[in-house]
């Protein structure tokens, strides 16, 4: 699609991504307790790169996401094995959940549950693909 | 622990070697022998050893009774000792043979997984284990009879040799479960000490023969060999001397106790074998390569000893393959070390070689020697035997049919020598480049094995025996016996050959040999092949036509009418079906509708992506109604994203939908639709009048908190229905996969046609 760079749009892009981009990380961090999760998330991070496809292009998206596309596909999905080996290991169940806690200094008490890496498997593969779809879908032939 | 380990550490290494070469190339060699170092070492511990435990076992899949079972009965470390003892002296020889360092590695790093492979056949007594180590050997093989990857001719000789092989290999797995069904065990000791008798059996059998006699490349699967000789010199050594094409015979081996008394073992395994003796034996007698001779020569032995096996004769077999084994591998080595030097495995360019490599002369004569059956050598010992049993047991045919094929192979053994080291007649002496102590060494060690073990055969006759369980007289001198006059018949015979050819062969155009039995079974594969190719593309013109609108009716079709057919199957009447809720769902369903409606009646492609979007949003309405915020956030967010894709790709169509004349006809789109529209509908309505059994939903919502959070709808995603979820993602990154070579392959090819 033949893209006219707007001022208007950009500004407005601007101002946007950073919001999207928090909103995103908090429908990730909540999903367990609230509406959100791993795969919403993705989507309204998907949407960020969306806009900025939009207001600049290609090398906008690009901008955003440093590496390869395809390469935070495939981390989100090896993350995803990941968080099924430490269950297999722990639990003794492919996929099973287990949670590790530990108190830092001044943070407090921390939990980490395998869900939660699970969870951010899914959202970078969604991340990716979208990023995929528009970056692919998005360029230019003719 | 001391059974598995060496096993374990060949693939080990084999991994290890490919980084391990590009870090520090020096290390790859003696990190390649400790396998074989370790594993000679724990045989010999093993053997002095009384009170070792002489089995292990792997689960593997505990639930259906799979493991992989090693045994190490004296037959196992016989066989292991062969693998490892020949394997090690090709490691050495391959590290002398390749001087790129990257290609050195990767050579010797399939070498050892196809050691690993082979060491788990020959120690196996589970035959689902075997059969996996089995399927190493072969996938293994592909890679390095390919290895020479930029030559076309090479890699459709591995594609050949694995189609051939791994198709076996398929059959022979059906007939290790019918085996292994009727016997009630997977266990090959069990099995033969009680052999299960029925057609079953007899199919079963005759799976498995299709599997070991392809492997071991006898008729009529016998073409695939002379083609593997694509692979460099040291594989075929390893391959196709001790290992790879032995392992049908040690797989026949290993049944014989069970089975070589039924009358479709005697009859097919010693057809096979006599006719595939034969039938190398004859090849081997008209070829110029030399290597090709050796691999049509090496036919020919396997079929000896298969024949050997289908009448029974287990130890004069065993006795023929390690003889086999250490000269065929030798004279392999030598014809590396002639094309290295010389550039050339040529009969009629080479000339003089005797005279300038008198060394390499001696080696490769005392392995020819042995090949040909001559006294002191093993070959002959092993030979005698066979012939002594043969007598013995008044199996007249099969003596006539081997001996016969013996002169055949004093005459090829002949044509071999003589053409390699001789002096000819108008033929240039040929230069030759020295090669180093690595590659001369590991032939004359062979050589020497075979010589020694002529000359003091008592040792191994001992090993043999107990190793088959009946005794095994193998003898250097067997005393003025019948055997002895039929070995000395064959030697005059088989000279008297060779020199009939050679006289032949003056004058042009006059063959000894027919040449038909290697080129109509090739021919035969080649037009298997074909069928293969034009019947998939036949299948797919047919079920792939290119048209998106019927794929999509093929697939939605199927997805309603199954579980709708399931279940009117299964019902009794239709209960009564609560169609709405309340005032909100039904504002949202006439959105909905409406929406729906107007798309199908859309002109323009982008107004038709828009109306679906309404569509959309209406339903995450009524997902809202139902008090379901994740998937109404999910299907609102989704439904976004969908529509901004929609106009990336829309942009670059035409704005009307066009005709597409391999679409679907109208009427058949409107059925489509209403079917797939009425099965949804009346899943919707029945799910909303009630589910009659809750306890899972209630369960899950129950053990929610405790699983890790209050979300239902995330836990069931991340924890509950966590496997069903990765399997969801795995789709998603394939998708993604597709969509970057799809339309980036479009692209890519694009650039290309612009650059040009």
């Amino acid at each position: 699609m033949n893209i006219r760079f707007s001022p208007l749009l950009a500004t407005g892009v601007r101002t946007m991504v950073p919001t999207l981009a928090l909103f995103s990380i908090y429908l990730l961090v909540i999903g367990h307790d609230l509406p959100g999760g791993g795969f919403a998330g993705g989507l309204v991070a998907g949407m960020a790169l969306l806009v900025m496809y939009l207001a600049f292009g290609e090398r906008g998206v690009r901008r955003v996401v440093a590496i390869d596309p395809d390469r935070i596909t495939g981390l989100g999905l090896a993350l995803a094995v990941a968080a099924g080996l430490i269950g297999l290991v722990v639990e003794g169940s492919f996929l099973a959940a287990s949670t590790v806690s530990f108190s830092a200094p001044w943070i407090g008490d921390i939990k980490i549950s395998t869900l939660l890496v699970f969870d951010l498997g899914v959202y970078l593969l969604v991340i990716g693909l979208v990023a995929t779809a528009i970056i692919h879908l998005g360029r230019d032939e003719s | 622990m001391i059974i598995l380990l060496p096993l374990a550490l060949y693939f080990v290494a084999a991994l290890l070697i490919p980084s391990v070469g590009r870090r520090a190339p020096k290390l790859v060699g003696p990190l390649a022998v400790t396998p074989y170092i370790i594993q000679l070492g724990a045989v010999a511990w093993i053997a002095s050893n009384g009170d070792v435990a002489r089995v292990a076992q792997l689960e593997w899949v505990p639930s259906l009774g799979i493991v992989i079972g090693l045994a190490a009965d004296p037959i196992n470390l016989m066989l292991t000792t062969l693998v490892a003892g020949i394997g090690l002296l090709i490691v050495v020889y391959s590290a002398a043979y390749f001087s790129d360092p990257a290609k050195k590695a990767r050579f010797i790093a399939l070498v050892l997984a196809f050691t690993g492979g082979m060491a788990g056949i020959v120690a196996s007594n589970e035959l689902l284990g075997l059969f996996v180590f089995w399927e190493v050997t072969t996938v293994v093989s592909y890679l390095l009879i390919g290895f020479n990857d930029e030559d076309e001719k090479s890699r459709s000789a591995a594609l050949q040799a694995i189609l051939v092989t791994a198709s076996g290999g398929l059959a022979m797995l059906a007939g290790f479960v019918l085996l292994a069904q009727a016997a009630g065990t997977t266990s090959i000791p069990d099995i033969v000490a009680a052999p299960p008798t029925g057609t079953g059996v007899t199919a079963a059998l005759l799976l498995i023969f299709v599997g070991a006699l392809s492997k071991s490349a006898q008729v009529p699967f016998h073409f695939w060999l002379p083609g593997a000789m694509a692979a460099p010199t040291p594989a075929s050594a390893f391959l196709h001397s001790a290992t790879m094409v032995n392992a049908g015979v040690v797989l026949l081996l290993f049944l014989a106790p069970g089975f070589a008394t039924t009358t479709v073992w005697i009859v097919v395994v010693t057809t096979a074998g006599l006719a595939t003796m034969v039938v190398g034996a004859l090849g081997a007698m008209q070829q110029t390569d030399l290597k090709l001779l050796l691999a049509y020569g090496t036919v020919s032995q396997l079929g000896f000893m298969t024949a050997l096996i289908g009448l029974g004769h287990t130890g004069a077999a065993l006795a023929v393959l390690v003889s086999h084994a250490l000269f065929k591998a030798a004279l392999f080595l030598v014809v590396g070390v002639i094309d290295k030097g010389t550039g050339t495995r040529e009969i009629p360019s080479l000339s003089g070689l005797g005279r300038t490599a008198p060394g390499l002369a001696t080696t490769a004569g005392l392995a020819a020697l042995s090949m040909a059956g001559v006294i002191p050598l093993l070959g002959f010992v092993a030979k005698e035997a066979a012939f002594d049993v043969l007598i013995a047991s008044a199996d007249w045919y099969a003596l006539g049919v081997i001996g016969a094929a013996s002169a055949l192979t004093v005459s090829y053994t002949a044509r071999f020598w003589f053409g390699a080291f001789t002096t000819k007649v108008g033929v240039e002496p040929i230069e030759r480049a020295p090669v180093g102590l690595g590659m001369t060494a590991p032939p004359t060690i062979l050589a020497v094995l075979s010589l020694a073990l002529g000359l003091f055969p008592k040792g191994l006759g001992s090993l043999t025996s107990s190793a088959v369980g009946e005794v095994t007289k193998l003898v250097l001198w067997p005393g003025l016996k019948p055997a002895l006059a039929v070995s000395a018949a064959v030697l005059v015979a088989g000279s008297g050959l060779f020199v009939l050819q050679r006289r032949l062969e003056r004058t042009p155009n006059r063959r000894l040999i027919p040449q038909w039995p290697f080129s109509t079974a090739t021919s035969w594969y080649l037009a298997s092949l074909r069928t293969l190719n034009t019947t998939a593309e036949r299948t797919t013109g047919i079920v792939q036509n290119g048209s998106l609108p019927v794929y999509v009716a093929v697939i939605v079709t199927t997805v309603v009418s199954i579980p709708a057919v399931v279940w009117l199957a299964g019902a009794d009447g239709l209960p009564e079906l609560r169609i709405t809720n309340g005032p909100a769902e039904v504002i949202l369903a006439v959105v909905a509708i409406a929406g729906a409606v107007a798309a199908t009646r859309a002109q323009r492609r982008m107004a038709a992506a828009l109306l679906l979007g309404v569509v959309g949003y209406a339903v995450s309405g009524i997902y809202i109604v139902f008090g379901a915020p994740d998937l109404a956030l999910t299907q609102v967010l989704i439904e976004t994203l969908t529509i901004a894709l929609f106009a990336l790709v829309l942009a670059k169509l035409p704005r009307r939908f066009g005709a597409d004349p391999r679409s679907l006809s109208r009427p058949i789109r409107i059925g489509v639709s209403i079917l797939v529209g009425a099965v949804i509908a009346g899943a919707a309505a029945l799910a909303n009048t009630g589910i009659p059994d809750r306890t899972v939903a209630e369960a899950y919502i129950e053990l929610a908190p405790e699983a890790g959070g209050r979300n239902v709808v995330n836990i069931i995603l991340t924890n509950f229905r966590a496997l069903d979820t990765l399997g969801e993602i795995t789709v998603l990154a394939a998708a993604a996969v597709g969509i970057a070579a799809l339309v980036g392959a479009r692209s890519r090819n694009r650039e290309r046609e612009d650059a040009r």
